[in-house]
């Protein structure tokens, strides 16, 4: 029994982001009930071929394996995104859409240009040319929805960062700061902007026990006061506000505790779900219908995983170290004890 | 210009190669915080471990790049792989296996070590001739496992299950370089064991091993590694298109032997083979001490595109060995 909900875990986990959030926040097209609820995007599940054997292209990162579609005999494991697998389309899919907001999607390549997406329905796709280029770095992808309500106009942005990475194409901009840190884009009515999401070579860095820090925008310009709300997977919440700058920190908790060693994947991507929330006075007309202020509600998921010291042992590594090192020594001298030929000394040559 | 030459070739190569090491390792450690970076398809242990570095060993990519299925060898991922080795190619043959002998931090760590030996007036130590020649294979061994297992990922071999992502840059996983270079950066993370997988236990507990041996064996025998190292190896299989070249005129060798005597890694077939031309062999480093302990005429050269860049000469021995009398 126990064996049998490990596995239905196991698979569930592989829906990552549909699994943590899809349950608290369950929603179809059109069905955000309130203007307080977040626009978010999901990457779009996508299968390799049917039969393929897990462990080949289901790790997220660099080996999370196990990933497969519940209830699906046939279908290959889930293929997620990883920085180190860069794929010339992205898909994802868009949740808690209203029903009637207007809706436009943008994507900010790396070199700072914007592009419009694809939207079709729920989906929303953009292109990213292969190889090292523009696109090559963080893809911002920006869903955004507009609607009056009453004399509030609803401004909801649903971000995701994306690597377009491969380690074959080099990594020439690790001393880039516009390619190697997140960045923000001026037109952007509203956006969460974390300070550090992965190292210089592009690959994950944020693990539990670190500090997030964000930074809140709207057009470029610092958001003071707004709310900042973080949810992980496990419906760990807490709510921040944004200070002058408009900046706000994080401690992650752990939010991943298997159930045994055996179990235990260091590249395990525990969900984090970060929105922010605030209300300007502002006064305008909004397709010829004026209003009176301005909701902005922007979210932006992404993921953390395990500390280094959560599996690493420094005292196990000197101890081999150590021990290598009296034993080779030991046997050195003992050799030369052994084989000592007169007359030869120390020569330094 | 022959005074130029004569400067040249009566120079102390030691000094010249000293300062030469130590640029490199500056450059390849610290050079990230000048915002360098050389490439990342270096023919040296520029390790990837090692945050700030100003560039990259290939070995790394080529591990990652070595882990394709066999069908998609003629896909984009093929030419990945293609890429990669014309860059390492192009890098090698401008300095041939002089990477080794001038720019490996990992090399020049072990000269150190010898230095401290010298120091210490502890005894070096010579391996027998056989001994040279069963150890000086193991360094094939290791690069065949280096492409083979990243392969078998992959592949499935005779029916066994695909081996696990942890097997993705084996020979980083058990390289010193791993563990000793970030040390200069002050990151010591890479000394700890790793408990997230069977895999990773071995491995890094193999990596702390071999660490221990690298420190122990160069401090008793000069460029230690060097003779198990499988960049070295995959040096040899490009080295007759190197630029750099050493070469030897077999008629002037009088097989004195100072050329074997002064060798780091320990080389006989320096002095005794006088039939061949090019005199790199699998296991030279090219720092060109042979050629400065050689006291026949143009006897060593090295040539640069054909072009004679350092020679031996009776004169410049002699200023050498006269040196500090």
């Amino acid at each position: 029994m126990s064996n049998l909900l490990h596995t239905i875990i196991t698979g569930c986990h592989g829906l990552f982001w549909a699994c943590a959030f899809l349950l608290a926040y369950s929603n179809s097209p059109c069905q955000a009930q309130s203007n307080s609820d977040f626009l978010w995007l999901s990457p779009a599940p996508s299968y390799s071929k049917p039969g393929r054997p897990s462990g080949e292209h289901d790790h997220a990162g660099h080996g999370d394996s196990s990933q497969r579609r519940p209830g699906s005999e046939q279908a290959g494991p889930i293929m997620l995104e990883s920085e180190h697998r860069p794929s010339p389309m992205r898909s994802y899919l868009l949740h808690g859409r209203h029903c009637h907001g207007d809706i436009t999607a943008v994507v900010r390549r790396p070199d700072g240009s914007v592009d419009p997406a694809i939207l079709k329905g729920d989906r929303v796709s953009f292109k990213a040319s292969m190889g090292d280029g523009p696109t090559h770095g963080a893809n911002n992808l920006y869903v955004i929805e507009k609607w009056l309500e009453n004399d509030t106009l609803v401004v909801r942005v649903a971000k995701w960062i994306t690597m377009h990475h491969s380690c074959g194409w080099g990594h020439d901009h690790k001393f880039d700061n516009q390619r190697t840190m997140p960045q923000g884009s001026p037109d952007i009515p509203v956006e969460i902007i974390p300070c550090r999401l992965w190292d210089t070579n592009f690959h994950s860095s944020l693990r539990s026990g670190d500090n997030l820090d964000v930074h809140i925008a709207s057009e470029g310009k610092p958001v003071p006061n707004a709310e900042f709300i973080v949810r992980t997977g496990n419906n760990w919440v807490r709510k921040f506000s944004t200070n002058q700058d408009g900046n706000s920190t994080v401690q992650l908790i752990n939010d991943y505790i298997p159930s045994s060693w055996p179990s235990f994947k260091r590249t395990h991507r525990s969900p984090l779900m970060l929105t922010a929330t605030y209300t300007s006075p502002q006064s305008g007309t909004y397709k010829e219908q004026p209003y009176n202020s301005v909701k902005y509600i922007t979210s932006l998921p992404w993921h953390y995983q395990p500390p280094v010291n959560q599996y690493a042992s420094y005292g196990y590594g000197l101890l081999i170290g150590t021990l290598t090192m009296v034993v080779s020594g030991v046997g050195v001298y003992a050799y030369r004890n052994k084989h000592r030929r007169p007359g030869r000394g120390s020569r330094n040559i | 210009m022959n005074r130029l030459r004569e400067f040249i070739n009566t120079g102390d190569i030691n000094r010249f190669r000293f300062w030469f090491q130590l640029a490199a390792f500056i450059l390849l450690i610290y050079g990230g915080y000048l915002a360098i970076n050389v490439g990342d398809q270096l023919p040296t242990f520029a390790c990837v471990f090692e945050e700030m570095r100003g560039g990259s060993c290939y070995l790394m990519g080529f591990q990652h790049q070595t882990h394709i299925p066999l069908g998609q060898i003629f896909t984009g991922r093929g030419m990945g792989l293609l890429t990669g080795l014309i860059t390492f190619f192009l890098f090698f043959i401008l300095f041939n296996k002089a990477w080794c002998g001038y720019a490996c931090p990992l090399g020049t760590l072990q000269d150190w070590l010898t230095a401290l030996r010298k120091k210490i007036h502890l005894r070096y130590s010579i391996y027998a001739e056989h001994t040279f020649n069963q150890l000086k294979s193991i360094k094939y061994f290791l690069l065949a496992l280096l492409i083979l297992i990243p392969l078998g990922m992959s592949n499935s071999v005779f029916g066994l299950p695909k081996l696990n992502h942890d097997f993705s840059v084996p020979f980083c996983m058990i390289c010193p370089g791993r563990t000793l270079l970030p040390i200069f950066n002050g990151d010591f993370s890479q000394l700890a064991i790793d408990f997230s997988s069977k895999t990773k236990i071995v491995f890094t507990a193999l990596g702390m091993m071999v660490t221990g041996l690298f420190l122990v064996g160069s401090l008793v025998k000069k460029r230690f590694f060097c003779l198990f190292c499988p960049m070295s190896a995959f040096h040899y299989i490009f080295s007759k298109a190197g630029l750099l070249r050493l070469s030897k005129k077999g008629a002037k060798c009088t097989k004195c032997g100072n050329c074997y005597r002064v060798c780091d890694v320990g080389i006989r077939d320096i002095a005794d083979d006088i039939t061949s031309t090019n005199i790199v062999k699998d296991d030279c480093m090219m720092c060109f001490k042979c050629v400065a302990a050689c006291p026949e005429e143009k006897c060593l050269n090295v040539t640069f595109l054909g072009l004679p860049i350092y020679e031996s000469t009776e004169q410049g021995f002699f200023k050498r060995m006269l040196k500090g009398k």
